[in-house]
Formats: C-alpha cells, sequence, structure tokens
C-alpha cells in the first residue's frame, strides 16, 4: 500500500503542470489561448480533480495504515551539508490535502462561471493552479526549507490573485499591503527557520524536534535564545493567519476576485499559519512562554476580529473579519495545548467559510449590475436586503453558513468551536471568557450581515433617488442606448475603474430614473455557481461529526483526535469524549450565541424594532437610539479599531521620514564625499600632467630624486 | 643533465640563428634592383612569426626539468623559466601576429623592426634565466639597445625619434646605475652569482649603519633602481609616458607587453631568491603604493589613448608589486597570476587599438560612437577595460583578488587598501571608454575598416580567456605554483 504514497508527488505536480501551461501558452500564444479558454478551464479543473481522487486516496490509505510516510531525496550534498528535498505524509497532511484539492476544485468550478466575462480569465486558471500546487507542496514539505520555499510562492500567488484587477488603484495597493505585511512575517519566519537550524544543525521535522528536545531535557540550550527564535518563527503565521498585530492586510485583500476570497482568503493560505504552527507544535510545546504568547495572540485576534467585523457595511470585509476572528479560534486553540481543537476548527471552518464567501459571491455577481461594479457598491450590505426571495438557493446556503459559523448544533463548526471553549475555560478562565464572548460577537456579527443581506426588502430598489446609479460608471455610454439593451450590463469587469465624475452625470440619472418606472431585480445565478454552493453545505453540515464527542463505545466517536494522536506525541492528555460534560458546556456557549441572534434580529431582523427607513442611513438609527458609549464602540468598530490609522502614522509615515532623512544623507553627505574626492583626483591628475614637462633633465634629476628616496626608506626601514 | 650545455640552449640558438638569416636575407633582397628593391615587411614579419613559433616548439619539447645549471652557473633552467619563457614567446608572437596589418597600412617600411623584436626576445629569453649578474646585466643591455633602436624606428616622426632619443639618454643611465649596483656586490662580496649570493646573504643583516658593509646596501639599492626604472615603476616612471606616446603603436604594444614578464622574472630571481632580505621590502612597498597612486591619478586626465595606457601600465605595475613587496610564495603566485592576465588583457587592448589605426586613432573621444559603428568590437573592448577595471568575474578582477589576497595574507594591509581605493579610482577612466563608446554621439563619426583575420583571432582567444578564466583557473594556479615553488625552495 505504500505504493500509492511514492506518487504522492502527482498530487502538487499535476495543478504545477496546469499553471504552467496555461502561462506558456498565454505568453506565446496569447489570442488562441484566450479563445480556447473554457478549454483551459477544463484542463484545470480536470487535473486538480485528478489530484483530489488522489489525495481522497491517500486519507483512505492513511485512515487504514496510520502509518507516517517520508519520502526523501539528496538535493545538496556536501561532507557538511546534507540537504534532502521530498515528501511527509502523516495524518495531517492528507487531512490538507483533501481539503486544499476540494475547495480548490469547487473554487474552480465556481469561477469558471464568475470570471467568465472577465478579460484576465485564462490568466485567472493559472494563478489559481500555480497556488493550489504551492499551497498542496507546503503542505507536504518535510522540512523547513522546503515550507519556506512554498510558503514565499503562496504568498506571491497570493499577491498576484489580491491584484488580480490591477487597473483598480484600491487592489493594487491592497495587494502591495498584503506583500509587504505578508514579507515581515516572512523574515521572522527565515530567521527563525535559521536560528533553529543553528541550535540544531537541522531542517528536518523530525530529527530538529528530537534533538531540540534532548538539549532542552539536558538544559543545552540557551532557553532564552530559544524563545527568541520561536517567537520569530511564530512572527510567519501571525502575518500568514492574519494574527494581532499583522492582521491589517487580510480585510484589504477582499480587492480580489471573490473566489479567491474563498479559496485563499478564508480555506487555505490563511490556514497555513495554523498548519505550520501545528507542525511545530512538538517545538513550540516544550517552551511555554511561546505557548502563552500564541494563545494570547489568538484570543486578542479573536475578539478583535469579531468586534470589527460587528459595524462593517462591506461584506466582504465583514466576512474578513469575521475569518480572522476564526483564525484566532485556531490560534487560541493550538497555545493553549488543545491540538486537535485547532484543527478541527481548521478544517469545519474551512468548508464553511468557504460556503460563505462563495454565497457572498454569488450575491455580488448578482446584484453588481444593479448597483454598480465599484466594490464600495456591489458590496456595500446597505444596498442589499432580501435578496432571499430572489435567490434562493443561495439565500438558503449561506444561512447553513451562518448557522455553521455561530456554532448551533449540530452544524460543523459547533463541534469544534464548542471544544476550543471548553478546553480554554479549562486553561484559564480569562481566556475562556473571553473565547465565549467572541461567540456571541460572531452569532451577532454573522447573522447582521445575514439579516442585512438576505432579509427585509430590497433596499436598492426602496429609494434609488438616494444614491447614483450605476449607469456613471459607464462613462460616455449613451443612457438611452444602454436602456434599450440591459443585457449589456454584464460587461467587462475592468470597466469598474472607469469612475467618471459623478456630479455631473447625476441630474441626468435623476432625470432617467424618474422616468423609468420599470425596477430591476436580482437573479439567482446560473448551475455553475449553485453548485460549488450545494456541494459546500454537504461537509458544512455533517464534517463536525468527525470530531463529535459521542457518548463513549459509539462508533466512530472522537474520529478525529484518536486519529491525529500519532502525531500528538508528547500530549499530557486527551479531552475524553464524555458525552454529558461536553452538553453541559455546550448550554453555556449555545446561551451566549442564541443571545447574540436575539441582538442582531431585534435590530436588524425583518420585523425589527427600530424601522430601516433609509439604507444610507442604516446605522444612524443605531445611534440615535443608543447612547454615546455605543456610539463609540460603533464608531471604533467601524474604523476598524483605528488600527490602520496608526500604522500609517507610525510605520508608513515613520519610515518615509526616515527615508527622506536617509537620502538627504545619502544625496549631500555620502554623494558629497564620494564627489568631492572626485574632483580632488581630478584635479590632482592635472596636475600630474603638467609634471610631465618632457625635458629629459629634469626627467634625470626625478630619477636621482626617487633614488634618494628609497635610500631614505631603506635607511629608516633598517632603523626601525 | 645535457651532454653538451649547447644542447639545453638550443632554441635560443635557433632563434638567433633565424634572426640573423632574416637579417640577411632582408639586406640583400630589399636592397636588390633585380626585384625592384621590394618591401619585405610582410615576408619578414611572417617568417619571424614562423621562427618564434618553432622557438616555442623546440622550448616546449623538451619537458620541464627540475633544474640544471649551464656554462659555469651563468645561465639556469629549471620550471620557472620554462614557463616563463614560453608565456614570454607567445606573448612576442602575438605581438608580432598584431603588427601583421600594420606595416601594410601604414607604409612603414621597415623590416628591421622585426628583426630588432626577435633580438630583442632573444636577450629577454636569456634574461628569464640568467643566473649571473654578469649574464643578467648583458642580457639586460643587450634588450635594452634593441628597445632604443624600435622606439625611434619611424624616422620620419618627430615623436619617434624623440621617444628614442630620451629612451636612449635616461636608459643609459639607469644601465650605468644598475652595472654600478652590480660591481658594488662584487666588489664587497667577490662573488656575482645568484647562487653564491644567496648563501652570502642567508642570515645576513644587510644595513646602511650596521655591522656590515653599507656598500651591499648601496649595491642592493642600485640594483633595484635600475629595474624599477627599466619596469616603469613610479618614481622612476618618467620616460614610460613620452615613449609610449611617441614610439609606433606596435612598438607600444611591445613595449607594455613583452618586457614587463622578463624584467619581473629576473627580478623576482635576483631579489626573492639572492637577496632575500625584508630591508628591500620596504622600497618596493613604497614603489607599489606610489605607482598604484599615481597610475590611478593621472590616467584620469589623460586623452591620449597611448598615453593613458602608458600610466595604466605604471599603476599595473602597482598592483604587481603588491605581490612581489610580500615576498611569500603565495605573493609570487600571484604576481605570476597577475602577470599572465595583464598580458592578456594587454595584448587584446593593443589589438584593438591597432585595429581602428585606419584613421590614426589617438585621442579617446574617437571612440565615439563606435557601439553603433561596430558593435563588436565595442563589446570586445568594454569588455577588456572592465577587465582593467577589476569589475567581477572577469580576469582582472581574479589577478586584483588574488593580489590583494595575497596582502592579506602577508600583513600588509595598507597595500591592500590602497590597492582597493586606487582600483576603484581607476574604475573611472577605464569605464569612460564603455561611456563615450556606448553613450556619447559625436559631431563626426569616424568608420573604422574592417580588421584583417589574424587580429580578429588574436581578439577572439584573448577575449575568451579574459571573460571565461573564472570558470577554470587551476591549470594557471598549478603552474604559477609550481614556478613559485621552484624559485623559492
Amino acid at each position: 500500500m505504500e505504493f500509492i504514497y511514492q506518487f504522492v508527488w502527482i498530487v502538487p505536480f499535476f495543478p504545477f503542470i496546469a499553471s504552467i501551461l496555461i502561462g506558456v501558452n498565454l505568453l506565446f500564444f496569447p489570442k488562441s489561448t484566450k479563445s480556447l479558454r473554457e478549454i483551459w478551464a477544463i484542463f484545470s479543473i480536470l487535473l486538480l480533480s485528478i489530484a483530489m481522487i488522489f489525495s481522497f486516496n491517500i486519507l483512505w490509505q492513511q485512515i487504514n495504515d496510520n502509518i507516517i510516510y517520508r519520502y526523501l531525496w539528496s538535493w545538496i550534498f556536501d561532507n557538511k551539508i546534507d540537504f534532502k528535498i521530498g515528501f511527509l505524509i502523516d495524518p495531517l497532511t492528507s487531512i490538507m490535502l483533501v481539503l486544499i484539492t476540494t475547495v480548490g476544485v469547487l473554487v474552480m468550478i465556481y469561477s469558471d462561471s464568475y470570471m467568465s466575462y472577465d478579460q484576465g480569465y485564462v490568466r485567472f486558471f493559472a494563478y489559481l493552479s500555480l497556488f493550489t500546487a504551492s499551497m498542496l507542496g507546503l503542505v507536504l514539505s518535510p522540512n523547513l526549507i522546503q515550507i519556506y520555499i512554498f510558503w514565499e510562492l503562496v504568498g506571491m500567488c497570493s499577491y498576484l490573485l489580491i491584484g488580480f484587477w490591477f487597473t483598480r488603484p484600491s487592489a493594487a495597493n491592497a495587494c502591495q499591503k498584503a506583500f509587504v505585511t505578508n514579507r515581515i512575517g516572512d523574515f521572522g519566519l527565515l530567521l527563525g527557520i535559521l536560528g533553529f537550524y543553528w541550535i540544531t544543525g537541522s531542517f528536518e521535522f523530525e530529527i530538529l524536534f528530537k534533538r531540540f528536545n534532548d538539549l532542552v531535557i539536558n538544559h543545552e540550550v540557551n532557553l532564552y535564545f530559544a524563545n527568541f527564535c520561536a517567537l520569530l518563527l511564530f512572527l510567519g503565521p501571525i502575518a500568514k493567519s492574519a494574527q494581532f498585530p499583522l492582521h491589517i492586510w487580510l480585510p484589504d485583500a477582499m480587492e480580489g476576485p471573490t473566489p479567491i476570497s474563498a479559496l485563499i482568503h478564508a480555506a487555505t493560505m490563511v490556514a497555513a499559519g495554523i498548519f505550520l504552527v501545528a507542525r511545530w507544535f512538538p517545538l513550540f510545546q516544550l517552551l511555554p512562554f511561546v505557548m502563552t504568547i500564541i494563545s494570547w495572540v489568538g484570543a486578542i485576534t479573536a475578539f478583535l476580529g469579531a468586534t470589527i467585523a460587528l459595524a462593517q457595511t462591506d461584506l466582504k470585509k465583514g466576512l474578513a473579519y469575521s475569518t480572522m476572528s476564526q483564525l484566532g479560534y485556531m490560534m487560541l486553540a493550538l497555545g493553549i495545548g488543545s491540538y486537535q481543537a485547532g484543527l478541527f476548527h481548521l478544517i469545519t471552518h474551512a468548508y464553511s467559510k468557504a460556503l460563505l464567501f462563495l454565497g457572498s459571491g454569488s450575491v455580488i455577481h448578482s446584484v453588481e449590475s444593479i448597483v454598480g461594479y465599484s466594490p464600495n457598491k456591489c458590496q456595500n450590505m446597505a444596498f442589499m436586503g432580501g435578496l432571499r426571495k430572489y435567490m434562493p438557493i443561495t439565500g438558503i446556503t449561506f444561512l447553513l453558513g451562518t448557522f455553521s459559523l455561530c456554532g448551533i448544533p449540530p452544524f460543523a463548526c459547533f463541534w469544534s468551536k464548542d471544544e476550543i471553549i471548553t478546553d480554554s475555560w479549562l486553561y484559564s478562565s480569562t481566556l475562556g471568557s473571553i473565547s465565549l464572548v467572541t461567540a456571541g460577537l460572531t452569532a451577532f456579527y454573522m447573522f447582521r450581515i445575514y439579516f442585512l443581506t438576505f432579509e427585509g426588502d430590497l433596499r436598492v430598489n426602496l429609494n434609488k433617488v438616494a444614491f447614483t446609479y450605476p449607469v456613471s460608471i459607464w462613462g460616455e455610454l449613451n443612457l438611452n442606448k444602454k436602456n434599450s439593451n440591459k443585457n449589456k450590463f454584464v460587461l467587462n469587469k475592468y470597466d469598474i475603474f472607469f469612475e467618471t465624475d459623478q456630479n455631473e452625470n447625476q441630474t441626468d440619472n435623476l432625470s432617467f430614473f424618474s422616468d423609468i418606472k420599470k425596477l430591476k431585480y436580482p437573479k439567482e445565478s446560473d448551475n455553475k455557481m449553485l453548485f460549488p454552493l450545494l456541494v459546500l453545505t454537504l461537509p458544512t453540515l455533517f464534517i463536525g461529526f468527525l470530531g463529535a464527542p459521542f457518548p463513549e463505545g459509539q462508533i466512530g466517536s472522537d474520529l478525529l483526535s484518536q486519529w491525529l494522536y500519532p502525531v500528538f506525541k508528547s500530549a499530557e492528555e486527551i479531552t475524553s469524549g464524555n458525552w454529558l460534560e461536553f452538553g453541559l458546556n455546550a448550554i453555556n456557549s449555545l446561551s451566549v450565541v442564541f443571545s447574540g441572534i436575539f441582538i442582531a434580529f431585534i435590530l436588524y431582523g425583518p420585523f425589527s424594532l427600530f424601522p430601516q427607513n433609509l439604507e444610507k442611513n442604516i446605522e444612524f438609527s443605531l445611534e440615535k437610539n443608543l447612547n454615546s458609549f455605543f456610539s463609540f464602540i460603533y464608531n471604533w468598530s467601524y474604523f476598524r479599531g483605528y488600527i490602520d490609522v496608526y500604522y500609517n502614522i507610525v510605520f508608513v509615515k515613520g519610515t518615509r521620514l526616515l527615508a527622506q532623512s536617509l537620502s538627504f544623507f545619502d544625496e549631500w553627505i555620502i554623494d558629497g564625499f564620494v564627489n568631492g574626492f572626485g574632483i580632488l583626483t581630478f584635479f590632482e591628475g592635472e596636475s600630474i600632467k603638467y609634471l610631465e614637462g618632457g625635458r629629459i633633465s629634469f626627467y634625470l634629476f626625478g630619477l636621482i630624486f626617487g633614488m634618494i628616496i628609497l635610500l631614505f626608506i631603506g635607511f629608516f626601514g633598517a632603523m626601525f | 643533465m645535457f651532454e653538451h650545455d649547447f644542447l639545453a640552449l638550443f632554441p635560443e640558438i635557433f632563434l638567433i640563428n633565424a634572426t640573423i638569416i632574416l637579417l640577411i636575407y632582408g639586406v640583400v633582397f630589399s636592397t636588390s634592383k633585380k626585384y625592384d628593391y621590394p618591401p619585405l615587411v610582410c615576408n619578414v614579419s611572417w617568417l619571424g612569426l614562423l621562427s618564434v613559433l618553432i622557438t616555442i616548439l623546440l622550448l616546449a619539447s623538451s619537458t620541464p626539468l627540475t633544474v640544471a645549471n649551464l656554462f659555469y652557473n651563468n645561465l639556469i633552467i629549471d620550471h620557472f623559466t620554462y614557463f616563463c619563457q614560453i608565456f614570454l614567446l607567445v606573448s612576442t608572437a602575438s605581438t608580432i601576429v598584431m603588427c601583421l596589418g600594420y606595416f601594410k597600412e601604414e607604409s612603414l617600411n621597415a623590416f628591421e623592426s622585426i628583426i630588432l623584436i626577435l633580438l630583442s626576445t632573444c636577450s629577454m629569453l636569456f634574461m628569464i634565466s640568467a643566473y649571473d649578474l654578469i649574464a643578467m646585466y648583458l642580457a639586460i643591455e643587450l634588450q635594452s639597445l634593441c628597445f632604443y633602436v624600435i622606439a625611434a624606428s619611424k624616422r620620419d616622426s618627430e615623436f619617434s625619434t624623440e621617444a628614442g632619443l630620451k629612451y636612449f639618454i635616461l636608459g643609459a643611465f639607469s644601465s650605468g646605475i644598475l652595472l654600478f649596483g652590480c660591481s658594488m656586490i662584487y666588489g664587497f662580496t667577490g662573488v656575482t652569482n645568484f647562487e653564491e649570493l644567496a648563501k652570502i646573504f642567508t642570515g645576513y643583516e644587510i644595513t646602511l649603519f650596521g655591522a656590515q658593509s653599507s656598500g651591499i646596501f648601496m649595491g642592493i639599492l642600485f640594483i633595484a633602481v635600475g629595474f624599477l626604472f627599466k619596469i616603469t615603476a613610479v618614481p622612476f616612471h618618467m620616460w614610460a609616458p613620452d615613449v609610449y606616446e611617441g614610439s609606433p603603436t606596435l612598438v607600444t604594444a611591445f613595449f607594455s607587453i613583452a618586457p614587463k614578464i622578463s624584467i619581473l622574472a629576473n627580478m623576482v630571481r635576483v631579489f626573492i631568491y639572492s637577496f632575500y632580505d625584508p630591508t628591500w621590502q620596504q622600497l618596493f612597498f613604497f614603489c607599489s603604493i606610489a605607482s598604484m597612486i599615481l597610475g590611478a591619478l593621472a590616467a584620469m586626465a589623460q586623452n591620449k589613448v597611448k598615453r593613458l595606457l602608458a600610466y595604466s601600465s605604471i599603476g599595473h605595475v602597482g598592483y604587481l608589486f603588491i605581490g612581489f613587496s610580500c615576498g611569500t610564495i603565495e605573493g609570487i603566485q600571484s604576481l605570476l597570476i597577475g602577470v599572465f592576465i595583464y598580458v592578456l588583457m594587454t595584448i587584446n587592448v593593443f589589438a584593438i587599438v591597432l585595429a581602428l589605426r585606419q584613421n590614426r586613432f589617438k585621442y579617446i573621444a574617437d571612440l565615439g560612437a563606435l557601439a553603433k559603428t561596430n558593435p563588436i568590437l565595442a563589446i570586445t573592448l568594454s569588455i577588456t577595460m572592465f577587465s582593467y577595471a577589476g569589475i567581477p568575474p572577469l580576469a582582472g578582477f581574479c589577478s586584483k583578488f588574488y593580489l590583494f589576497f595575497a596582502a592579506l595574507g602577508c600583513g600588509a594591509y595598507l597595500l591592500a587598501l590602497i590597492g582597493v581605493v586606487t582600483s576603484v579610482i581607476s574604475c573611472f577612466y577605464y569605464i569612460r571608454f564603455v561611456k563615450i563608446m556606448y553613450f556619447d554621439t559625436p559631431k563626426k563619426w569616424i568608420l573604422y575598416k574592417p580588421m584583417d583575420r589574424e587580429k580578429s583571432l588574436l581578439l577572439a582567444i584573448t577575449l575568451f580567456l579574459i571573460s571565461f578564466f573564472f570558470l577554470y583557473p587551476s591549470p594557471l594556479f598549478l603552474v604559477s605554483h609550481q614556478m613559485a615553488l621552484s624559485l623559492c625552495l
């Protein structure tokens, strides 16, 4: 049965081939490649599907055999360095493989429809395949160098995909922000890797953990240094998984196409940080200080993300902060030592969040033709509402995803989140209360998003006069002409950035729309987009049972924790699957969750106490009714906790100032020195030129004079 | 080792005979009325090239010996002389190849210059293998006399005659000083043989006012001055720019290539082998620093190509002296590598200068827009200039790297520091060539005729060696290490 393991390299190799082929063809035969776009999409979906089947097979083998398989191939061989590359298969890897390939395939199918009118359709698939390949490679890596290589590749793909619509300035800025923020983490990661190589002399996980364990037990290592290196290493996951100090890139990353947000910024890449911490779990465990840091970073991120998500009006940004909060949960779980709970939540959250993001993509896709293509219109929840009537499948699947994320049984996230909350209560009451409050907040903001988007009435059409109409973005298009053929609405998204000055057109628009009585309503998305949504509801519903703590003795009880056990060698105890205890704990958290839902229902629900008369003033009603303290909190949340502002002041402006002063120093002092030296030498050269008079008597004098100089030098050289 | 000493000297004897036969051939035929006074330059230079090549073959066919003393210890043959002589002959051959087209274009019908080149080559061969002060002086003198004449070989040019005259007067002066030094050594020790001198000076403290005689110190000083003059090290460099500029370009090329090898070989023999003492290291230390600085600074203000190259060669002598003043095996090795690479680059540069000869390539500004008129030549010259400046990974960088490395190895940090600083300064005027070729648009475009095949071959070979030396430098390392070992042990 090890036969199949030998060919595991096929899994990352297939999407890689797809991306390379598409890329090469796009480079050399751009026209024909673009005309055959459907074929390329099917090609890459097919290859990834094969990889998916392969990884299911591997998962099955892993469940049956439960052996860790390692294949290494010597890359750089020297008598000092023996560096190997290869792959490692263990339960963690095989789960991640399945996760990435399934979500990847679904997202590809989805984006075939979502991106169908985009000019960069083929390029999108090339990037997507490359991303999938590098993510799979990251998961399979057996040593730190390989991890680092794929880590960077994943980051690069993320950069490319966030900036996919690079002509839009906000997207260009967002991808740069993501890249620069991630570079900080990557630099820390590299330093950490090198630091641990210095300590243990190996890049290989197993050898490294073993040696480090020995060193710590024998007190042969400087613990401060080890802690420092571990923190540097942790900096990588902090950036990649959008943890507290470096989380700022994730909301901006929503500038990318929505399938990307689903795949990269919800399900896989942001989970890579969690994955890495899980991989390094045996090492971090030896350093209690680092574990504390990890858990606190996770708790802060969870809480911060949840609070900021409370007041976001942008659909995708709300979901992004939710992702950040959930990642914080995972980090918290790892930090307090409940390894399997963290990974369990990683899996359940990946499917649920992918579902939510794809649902939001479906919403955006159908709404953007009505509201406008600019992301601050088509993603603005203020313009939505009542969409469930028009697009029932999307609405219901979104609701299911919301249920799951809020932690309502029996949906997937309930099991994992509840496990985390229970474990954190056991660990420390502070962390436990934070996670509990966060769960309530999660329920609130998720239902707020759901209510605002899918319930009530479509606010776009309620009073259309109040905002500028999408017509403005078409710029030169004739209004009447456009009226005649509305099908043209679904045009290229590249036109989004043609933001013309709205003031001029506004009067036109107003008169135009006062003439027209007929209102447009969003339509349900097509089957290619609905299929992934429906498929994703299955894991959202059922995958939680993998780790559900059924009563003792029943088949399938806490399958996941038992199975992940081999990786988790040095754990002191595993939370026993006590059904009763679990139930009692669950009541606690469920009550908090339901209170959150209740508040959301009161504030935003279809039969809300506070009537929403104006979509623009959707939040103003709150401010009127609540006191200044709440409005302060609201503003804090709305402006993302002011963190971006402070970062802008401290880091961006500080760096600019430093750069300017350095530039001044370079320009005037260093350059001045160099130029002055140059001028000096030039003058010396000129003077020497005139010293050569051409007279023989002078030359002879020089000869004798030089001889006397040498005599003195010899004399003094002999003296001293 | 040899049944007969003459057998060991067969290559030199062949070269002398060939030269004399060529001379007779030239004299007889060029004055014959029957053939209408033919200009024999081409014939003689081809035949001269042939005879040099045969000499190389003859020399190379006798396998490198361990050591052999000839003619009552007057000459020596060992690994050092073997490789130096081959190298000298190869560089002479390439100089002759360079000037094949030159005579034709300049209509300079003086076949004597080839004869004189061959004769001086022969004397340089003896210089390399000299093992006695008298033999050394005789060889140097023969070489110098030939050089005086070649410098003035373009008789109708004022510059050439002026250069020859200047060279003669100053050279005579320095020869006198050299001979004076030799006679002082002989007077105070009673021996002229290098080996016996080495035995005497082992453990002998050479000081001016020490217990031992100051006459020996003065003698060594005078010999050093004589050598420094010949190799154009700084306090005694003054003649070089004038002579290099005034002589015909072919002669300048020859002056800046071949004598550097032979004089350095001889100097190494005398000062490392015979007079090994830290005292004179001070002198060379000073000369090295002064040459590097002057070579870098003075070249900056020059507009004429040949004058600039003269200063550049002065600067390079300074770099080579780094290895010399170290006095270690690594120093000698780096010196030999440095000479090899310097000669390679110089052959390349002068081949280009000669290739651009048609319109009297005299000023640097004449190169303007060469990148457009002759891109291949422009890129060749650029690469060579980068190599001169010491830009990695070209050969010039390797040579400087080993020299500085040797200086650091023996603790001469000042030398290495000044070497680095001056090579940065010298980048200015080397890269100025590139700038003029690629970025300047002159008012008057100069179109150069295509060069002849021999020169292009020479350029191709040297450029290849310069560009790809770094890929496989180990043969040169092995050879130079063996040479340094055979000298020092």
